[in-house]
């Protein structure tokens, strides 16, 4: 539960989260917390289990054991659209976006979390307060009933369904301008460049109302400028939503640059965790990443 | 009691046979991550191809030993030979494509097969398709008592052993395959990773090509031992033995080579009680009952592993 | 409230047209017969399409629900045309109770659609199919041994109340639902499912909830569809209701194009008008049934292949996911009565 006497509450906390698939341990005893404003980052060398880490704590796999605790709710075991709405979004690392969807349209599906007004009956924060104080079968009775009522509004085209309609498209708009993706609104996804698409996930993720921003390799394939436009994006984004974010990163220089705290993974375990000064001086992280060039580390 | 060995035994007998044709189901997904809604109905072509030959063999050839492997050789080529072109042409452009193209593609294919054989055509006096009458498969097993316990309280009939013993043996050298040839072990590492495993240097399309042919061939024989049992052969059988065989292969774990066995024979026992002491009305929806039932508490099947998507 | 009223619009200019064409073809009974036929399939596979096409399920059982919705239709409509409602004239008073059949009917079918989907749409695709497709057989082995049904012979008796109004008036109801389904929140939610479905559930979106309400809404209306018929046919018997008639819908669907609702309408009035207008066609020249029954007999094989073939020359089918209305001209008439997307 939250921390009454500090001043951050820990917005994603995770506690010896281990994931293991039969015989092969691919995460181990993996712990990590994201408060308010922080932009930390997770590295390691390929297959370290950084990817891992993002699916166990989106709820895409079960953890073996450990505790994944979202705001306060305890997630793990949930399913990942109930992680969603706790609070997690996440872009992936080979993008996912909605490929014969427009720009506009991915977004909007992210919107979704959110669309019905907070003072509804049936909306998503009345039933999220009865699941958090265990009045399941009532928030289950008020998700279900209004969802099918949700689908009678669309077909009647109340203007009730007109209203929650243009406020998706409203926000869906001010979020593609945010990620300077106003331009490409309706050309569908599969059309756009490769950064813009990266820019896309990022947009969509929003849309869903996070309290923290998982990002996978976001920077992968751009080019230096881009990269340098993106650090400064994600800092931005980290600020104007005040969310936390949580990145995997290859490019050390953006690691370095941006993040204020940095795990280490390696074949599963932590070896490292601190400031970008620390984790670059600490031999463990040096010879995990042998082979690639020291001056990256120190850049 | 008696009645009930004697359900039993036939139930295992007719198990094997859903056996073999599992086997084929359970070993293309395996490879391919495609249910070949088409199998059962390549199986059909095979059967009618061995009762052309044992036709065309006379009676007297055709019951004796040669003439029995014969047929059998016949119809299984004849299948691994369709098997192989409908894998060549109709799925292996559609690899990389999304899953529901090739789900339709096959079932389009057991579609035009299966109702194209109702279809009785005759080319300058010979028949190329059977047409939809339901035909007697020549008696190439001559049915006789082979083992009577009691006053005929239990009988096991001949074509029933003989069944069971060639099934078996199929199923055995199947299982040498696998595991103790190069080419086995090349069929799972494709059924891990396909990609992977043409990384490594196995020639992936001449291994899904192969295992296409070998299940085809298996369930030829599959069909001709059914065709024994039942006598009469009609071109829709394809399709319920092989939505039978495909719910065995799933019961058991879809993918999982011993898993298709043992679900063949749970299946073939579990339609043999319900016909026996139900009604045989309900035979056919006993599969598919059997089937909901296991899909509701164990999807992955007896022997399945709960399989998670990479992301 | 204003927005029903601009909702309720395409049925303001539906009835009054549509009556209008039953007033005109009252002594074409022919024409009505085959109208009625078309009006079916086009209901079969439009609702299909939300499933397969807009959502990129697989389900190839769509003539069971349609069984189970003509079934129950079929006997509820005896039951009730015993009675009628007193105050009203009978021949309205027996429209009613059609309508009451019907919608009986339909949610029968959506509740097996609830049954048969929430189990199999928590699964990976593949199983969906072979468990709708078990689903229809089931349904026929149980009417063929059951007296209420009546068995292999099937349900006779049932009242002919389909008229050309009520048929096509469902007609224009689906392919209303489809459409705003399509264009709101909960269509988005379908395509994102259907396009990426580990995406769209870490978006938020309850992918089997999702699934399991469109798989509801196709059989609604797959039942609906299965009552129209029964009331014309009169006879209901299992053997209307084959895998033969699911893989027609399939193809109709696919051809059109997948998660086209337009592609769909246009697919299954030819796909029905085909075949019809070749069997009169043989039946003319040849004079006995012989050709045109071999037509009967060559549309199925004919129909596999065509799917084989699309598949691998062009798998978007004739529209793809385009519809009619998103198309230049018929924007602008489309868009005033349904409001934005």
């Amino acid at each position: 539960m939250s921390d009454a006497t500090t001043s951050q509450r820990s917005l994603l906390h995770v506690e010896q989260a281990t994931m293991q698939f039969g015989g092969l341990t691919a995460l181990s005893s993996f712990s990590l917390d994201v408060k308010k404003g922080d932009l930390q980052g997770l590295i390691g060398p390929n297959g370290a289990g950084k990817t891992t880490a993002f699916n166990v704590m989106t709820g895409v796999y079960a953890p073996t054991s450990g505790q994944i605790v979202v705001d306060g709710e305890a997630v793990n075991g949930r399913l990942p659209h109930q992680v969603n709405r706790a609070g997690l979004a996440r872009t992936f690392q080979n993008i996912r976006l909605f490929k014969e969807l427009s720009a506009l349209d991915n977004v909007k599906v992210g919107c979704l979390a959110d669309d019905r007004p907070p003072e509804s009956m049936f909306s998503r924060r009345r039933s999220d307060a009865d699941r958090r104080q265990g009045r399941f079968l009532v928030a289950h009775a008020r998700d279900a009933w209004g969802n099918y009522f949700d689908w009678w509004r669309a077909f009647l085209q109340t203007s009730g369904f007109g209203a929650d309609e243009a406020r998706i498209d409203e926000r869906a708009r001010g979020l593609l301008d945010v990620l300077g993706l106003g331009h490409r609104r309706d050309e569908l996804a599969r059309n756009l460049p490769y950064g813009e698409q990266r820019r896309l996930e990022i947009a969509r993720a929003l849309a869903t109302s996070p309290k923290v921003l998982l990002l996978d390799e976001p920077a992968a394939g751009m080019n230096t400028r881009e990269k340098a436009e993106l650090m400064v994006l994600i800092q931005k984004l980290r600020d104007d939503f005040e969310i936390g974010v949580l990145l995997i990163e290859h490019d050390m220089k953006l690691v370095m640059g941006i993040c204020e705290h940095i795990t280490v993974l390696d074949h599963g375990e932590t070896i490292a965790t601190g400031t970008a000064a620390e984790v670059k001086r600490n031999p463990k992280v040096i010879e995990a990443y042998l082979g690639v060039e020291s001056k990256e580390l120190q850049a | 009691m008696s009645e009930f060995i004697q359900h039993v035994i036939n139930g295992l007998a007719s198990g094997t046979i859903y056996a073999l044709v599992a086997l084929g189901y359970t070993m293309v997904y395996g490879v391919l991550k495609l249910i070949n809604f088409a199998h059962g109905d390549v199986m059909m072509v095979g059967v009618y191809v061995g009762y052309a030959s044992a036709k065309q063999m006379g009676r007297e050839f055709s019951q004796s030993f040669l003439g029995v492997c014969l047929t059998f050789l016949v119809a299984m080529f004849a299948c691994a030979a369709i098997g192989f072109l409908i894998e060549r042409f109709a799925y292996r452009p559609l690899r990389e494509k999304p899953k529901l193209t090739a789900l339709i593609t096959a079932i389009g294919m057991s579609f035009f097969l299966s109702y194209s054989f109702q279809v009785e055509t005759k080319v300058f006096g010979l028949t190329i398709l059977p047409g939809a009458a339901p035909k007697a498969f020549p008696e190439i097993i001559k049915p006789t008592e082979w083992l009577v316990i009691g006053d005929r309280a239990i009988v096991v009939w001949n074509w029933q052993v003989i069944s069971v013993l060639i099934a078996v043996a199929l199923m055995a050298g199947l299982q040498y395959l696998v595991f103790r040839t190069r080419f086995g072990m090349a069929m799972r590492a494709v059924s891990f990773d396909h990609r992977t495993a043409g990384l490594m240097g196995i020639p992936v399309d001449r291994v899904i090509a192969g295992t296409f042919m070998l299940g085809s061939a298996l369930a030829a024989g599959a069909g001709i031992l059914y065709a024994v049992k039942d006598t009469l052969v009609q071109p829709l059988m394809g399709i319920t033995i092989g939505l039978k065989a495909f719910v065995a292969a799933v019961i058991g774990g879809i993918g999982h080579v011993p898993g298709a066995v043992v679900g063949a024979l749970a299946l073939g026992l579990v339609e043999e009680f319900v016909v026996g002491y139900g009604s045989s009305t309900w035979r056919d929806a006993v599969a598919f009952g059997f089937l909901i039932v296991v899909l509701l508490f164990k999807p992955e099947g007896i022997f399945g592993k709960v399989t998670t998507e990479k992301v | 409230m204003g927005g029903i009223i601009r909702g309720l619009l395409p049925f303001g200019v539906a009835v009054p047209v549509l009556l209008l064409m039953q007033f005109l073809t009252a002594d074409a009974p022919f024409f009505v017969i085959l109208s009625l036929t078309v009006g079916v399939n086009v209901t079969l596979a439009v609702s299909l399409n939300i499933v397969n096409g807009m959502t990129g399920q697989f389900s190839i059982g769509h003539a069971g629900f349609m069984a189970v919705g003509a079934y129950i239709a079929g006997v509820v409509s005896k039951v009730v045309s015993q009675y009628g409602i007193s105050f009203l004239p009978e021949a309205v008073s027996d429209q009613v109770l059609y309508g009451v059949s019907l919608t009986v009917g339909g949610l029968a079918a959506a509740l097996f659609g609830f049954l048969v989907g929430l189990p199999s749409l928590r699964l990976k695709g593949d199983y969906l199919a072979i468990v709708t497709l078990g689903f229809g057989e089931i349904i026929r082995v149980f009417v063929q041994n059951t007296e209420m049904f009546g068995k292999a012979l099937g349900l006779s008796g049932v009242p002919q109340r389909t008229t050309f109004f009520s048929c096509w008036l469902i007609v224009v109801l689906v392919v209303v639902v489809a459409r705003r389904i399509r264009r709101s929140t909960h269509g988005r939610a379908l395509l994102a499912i259907r396009e990426d479905e580990i995406a769209a559930e870490a978006m938020g979106v309850n992918t089997t909830a999702y699934k399991v309400r469109a798989f509801v809404v196709a059989s609604f209306f797959a039942g609906l569809a299965g009552g129209v018929f029964a009331h014309y046919q009169s006879i209901v018997a299992p053997s209307s209701f084959t895998f033969v008639k699911s893989m027609e819908v399939v193809v109709m669907v696919v051809a059109g194009g997948l998660g086209s609702t337009t592609g769909a309408v246009i697919a299954a009035v030819f796909l029905t008008l085909l075949p019809e207008a070749l069997r009169s066609l043989f039946l003319q020249i040849t004079g006995d049934g012989s050709m045109a029954q071999k037509v009967e007999q060559i549309r199925m094989p004919i129909y596999g292949l065509l799917l084989v073939v699309m598949m691998l020359v062009r798998p978007q089918g004739l529209f793809g996911t385009r519809e009619l209305w998103d198309m230049g001209p018929f924007k602008r008439l489309f868009e005033g009565r349904g409001g934005r997307s």
